[in-house]
């Protein structure tokens, strides 16, 4: 055989073998779909359909960039079905492009949906192959999805930007936004309890009901945190245990304290730094009796609403000793409020497993008898850090 | 019918006649092989007491009229013989005030000697002949498409002689070796071999001298022609010879151990063998600051694969997966694209072959003319196209930015070969994504690796362990006192160029 022919030979051999890369079986060369013959899905809502079927609800968002405001409000595609994938599919007909769902990046799930459960809807984002694990997932309370997309849509807004600045704006500092597909499916697989974050509607002030959809009539805002246990929601977190669980999960470090010192001047502290470390307590015979959370924070002050003399010791550390209390209050609220339920949503467990391998094996077979009794505790250390000269105390009239 | 002409197939090899004109040599034969040569000339002379005259003949205009007439016909016409002494002999011993006086006795010698730029001489018992040949030529002048702000500003020019005094006044050693050779029956070009003795692999000029004299067609008129019998005949389209109409840049290649040709007649050199890094560097490099000549190499890497991938890229992340542009990109190529009618691969793949048509109208034309066609192409007609929705302003971007990053590549020849991969991927790319775009890529480095040519693998400063890893690589360029060694695939006698 010469030698062109075994560099024939060759060649064909080496695309013989690139073929079985492009993953076709059926067709041998990959499906083509030219950019501009597909509709974006950018929102996808999920609610509860009659009888047993479920609503899916499917946005575009606004097709403007590049081309300045739209003059349209988004285009919204709804169908129900047994699965949300056959729902999804059917609303291929309903386009007058492909649905690609490539670029799905929120996924709005109703409470009514989410009490029966969202296993289907789980199992679809992990299976089906042109969902993004990173697409982030929402939960709305007291109203379906569904009107979610719709109340909040107009020529100038779409619940997809609204979503995408709220995921950016909170994760000023933390560790990025938590609450995706990925983590989702990660937290459930783990322990079978994940938590997610609630938005509500409210009614939007600049809306005009004379308008051209010039403002959207609602307005979406971020309330809290959801639990879900198994799959189903089992109970939300607001205020102060949403708050502590942020800060123990680290997703979030733009929380904000109001810190009332002696002389009833209120200090402004922001929270800048947060880390966390979990010490478990272990008695003889190896059996965890306490966990304490400890939180090395730090704080900056930002404002103060009167006269303090911030040279003084005894001020400064009123305001620190006020700073981490409140830190710590609001860890101990996510800690008690986690135990209340008996759902390990701060993921102690698997924090406790990491950290200590050689109680590993028991942890995990009796932390389900451990975790209502152990004692959780939650202590801050740290400082408040002041960003001018302290040799220039503020003075009363100056 | 046949795509290369009549002809294209297998013809048997036929060598030249040799020698060419046979016959002897005689002033009747001379006067018979130039016969209807209006600018053969000859003159009798005849010396003192001499019973005939003797007959010069030269080629008007291939010689200097007043070195023919100072130093050969009038020492003639004063020429004195002693009694008994052979007229030849008299005049090489100085009869005639000539450097390169030679005695002939082909006519193929003698003939070959007149269309040099010599005069012969028909004495009695023989024939001489004298160079004389002019020495009229363009002046060296700068060069025009490899400047350099803070280097040498002369350039070769068509003279083969002028050259190869560029050269020397560079290399000033005894070692630079320039050895001569004539190629083409017809055009009889001088081509000079160069290389420096003890450093440079000795079996590599003397395989190139081999292939010169190998070299049997018509004629030597252009670069190709040269490249195409001194290169393994592999069927490639990228070149495997560095050319450069810049002498200092010729001496660098020569200081690395390769070899040099110059061409009578072709303002520029060739080096070789040539590789990848070799094409890709530029005299500048030399020029700056070792991080900034670095820097702008790397930038000249990511263009050549900018170049060669961008379009392809885009057609295929445009066509197949959309899900790996950003989602705010992807809504502002659909909004770009709406009201266009054509599919991305058709718009990306016109615009390709429209760039290459506008390039090639451009350089056809002469310069004032081929700027006009330039920017009527470019601009209005391009622009028109993307407010006429024919094509999204997308494409166009990603042609020229994928088009401009070509104009990074030093080597126009091998600019070339990029270009002509540029539209194989965005065929591929246009046919199966990503997969055909990785293996179109597979493919081309597949050539490049295969690619050898005596004995230097084309990719060779890429995968060569050993020196060019404790150099830096091809890529980055050290600070010359840690650039020590020479690259290893030359197979050098003398690997260090610096103590």
């Amino acid at each position: 055989m010469t030698g062109r022919k075994k560099g024939g030979l060759l060649l064909i051999l080496v695309l013989g073998l690139y073929l079985l890369l492009s993953g076709c079986s059926s067709d041998l060369l990959p499906w083509a779909r030219d950019i501009s013959q597909v509709k974006l899905v950018r929102t996808m809502a999920l609610d509860v359909g009659d009888e047993d079927l479920i609503q899916v609800t499917l946005s575009g968002g606004l097709q403007r960039q590049g081309q300045g405001n739209s003059d349209t409000i988004p285009l919204l595609l709804s169908k129900q079905g047994l699965t949300v994938f056959g729902s999804v599919q059917a609303l291929q007909t309903e386009s007058d492009g492909y649905v690609e769902m490539g670029h799905l990046s929120d996924c709005v799930i109703g409470e009514a949906l989410a009490r029966e459960g969202i296993e289907g809807l789980a199992d679809f984002l992990e299976r089906d192959f042109s969902m993004r694990l990173g697409t982030r997932l929402f939960l709305l309370s007291g109203d379906t999805g569904e009107s979610a997309l719709r109340l909040t849509a107009s020529k100038t807004t779409a619940l997809a930007d609204r979503l995408e600045a709220v995921s950016r704006n909170r994760t000023y500092g933390g560790k990025g936004w938590s609450f995706t597909v990925r983590a989702y499916l990660a937290e459930t697989e783990d322990n079978g309890v994940a938590l997610l974050p609630v938005l509500e509607l409210a009614d939007n002030p600049d809306y005009d009901p004379e308008g051209q959809g010039e403002q959207p009539k609602k307005e979406i805002h971020l309330t809290g945190l959801a639990c879900l246990t198994d799959q189903k929601l089992t109970g939300a977190l607001t205020g102060e245990e949403s708050r502590g669980a942020s800060l123990l999960s680290g997703w979030d470090q733009l929380d904000r304290f109001q810190v009332e010192l002696p002389n009833g001047t209120v200090a402004g502290v922001r929270l800048v730094l947060c880390q966390r470390r979990w010490e478990p307590e272990f008695d003889e015979t190896g059996r965890l009796t306490a966990v304490t959370a400890r939180l090395e924070v730090q704080g900056e002050l930002n404002e103060l609403t009167g006269w303090a003399d911030l040279t003084d010791t005894a001020v400064l550390e009123a305001l620190e000793q006020g700073f981490l209390s409140q830190v710590a209050g609001l860890a101990q609220a996510a800690l008690d409020r986690g135990q209340g339920d008996g759902a390990d949503f701060l993921h102690i467990r698997r924090q406790l497993v990491y950290q200590c391998p050689a109680h590993s094996t028991q942890l995990l077979a009796h932390w389900e008898d451990w975790f209502p009794t152990v004692e959780l505790r939650a202590t801050a250390e740290g400082r408040v850090e002041r960003s001018y000269d302290v040799d220039l105390p503020m003075r009363e009239g100056a | 019918m046949s795509l290369f002409g009549a002809g294209a197939g297998h013809v048997a090899h036929h060598p030249r006649q040799e020698p060419e004109l046979d016959g002897p040599l005689t002033w009747e034969r001379v006067e018979a092989v130039f016969a209807d040569c209006e600018d053969f000339s000859h003159k009798e002379v005849r010396p003192p007491h001499w019973e005939t005259g003797i007959r010069v003949c030269w080629l008007g205009g291939m010689v200097r009229s007043e070195r023919l007439n100072d130093y050969v016909l009038r020492p003639l016409g004063t020429l004195d013989i002693p009694q008994g002494e052979r007229p030849t002999r008299a005049l090489l011993d100085g009869g005639v005030w000539n450097q390169d006086a030679r005695e002939q006795t082909t006519l193929d010698d003698t003939v070959a000697q007149l269309l040099e730029g010599s005069c012969a001489l028909f004495l009695p018992d023989g024939v001489i002949t004298c160079s004389v040949e002019t020495e009229e030529k363009r002046s060296v002048s700068e060069p025009e498409n490899e400047t350099e702000t803070k280097g040498a500003r002369d350039s070769f020019v068509e003279s083969v002689r002028t050259n190869t005094s560029l050269i020397r006044r560079r290399l000033r050693s005894p070692h630079l070796k320039i050895q001569r050779h004539v190629v083409g029956r017809q055009t009889r070009t001088p081509v000079e071999l160069l290389w420096l003795e003890g450093l440079t692999d000795p079996a590599l000029p003397a395989r190139i001298a081999r292939r010169l004299d190998e070299i049997d067609e018509d004629g030597l008129l252009t670069t190709a022609e040269l490249e195409e019998y001194l290169t393994d005949p592999r069927a490639t389209e990228f070149p495997r010879m560095l050319f450069t109409e810049r002498p200092d840049r010729m001496c660098r290649g020569l200081l690395e151990g390769r070899v040099a040709l110059l061409i009578d007649g072709l303002a520029v050199g060739a080096l070789l063998p040539g590789d990848v890094s070799l094409l890709l560097r530029t005299p500048q490099d030399r020029s700056y600051h070792w991080l900034a000549a670095t820097v702008l190499r790397v930038l000249r890497y990511v263009c050549v694969v900018l170049t060669l991938l961008l379009p392809g890229f885009y057609i295929a992340v445009a066509e197949f997966h959309l899900e790996l542009i950003p989602t705010s990109l992807a809504l502002s190529i659909i909004a770009s694209k709406q009201d266009v009618p054509f599919p991305t691969a058709f718009e990306g793949i016109g615009l390709l072959v429209a760039f290459e048509v506008l390039q090639e109208a451009g350089q056809r034309l002469p310069k004032t003319i081929g700027q006009t066609v330039s920017i009527i192409g470019g601009l209005v007609v391009g622009q028109a196209a993307v407010d006429a929705k024919i094509i999204s302003p997308v494409v166009v971007i990603v042609v020229a930015v994928a088009g401009v990053a070509g104009f990074t590549v030093p080597d126009q020849d091998f600019a070339n070969a990029l270009r002509l991969w540029r539209l194989l991927l965005a065929l591929l790319a246009a046919l199966a994504g990503l997969f055909g775009v990785t293996v179109g890529a597979a493919l081309l480095i597949a050539h490049l690796a295969g690619l050898e040519d005596h004995g230097f693998f084309y990719l060779g400063p890429f995968g060569t362990p050993g020196r060019n890893a404790l150099e830096g690589g091809p890529i980055l360029r050290r600070p010359v006192s840690e650039d020590k060694l020479r690259p290893t695939g030359l197979n050098t006698e003398n690997w260090r160029k610096r103590g």
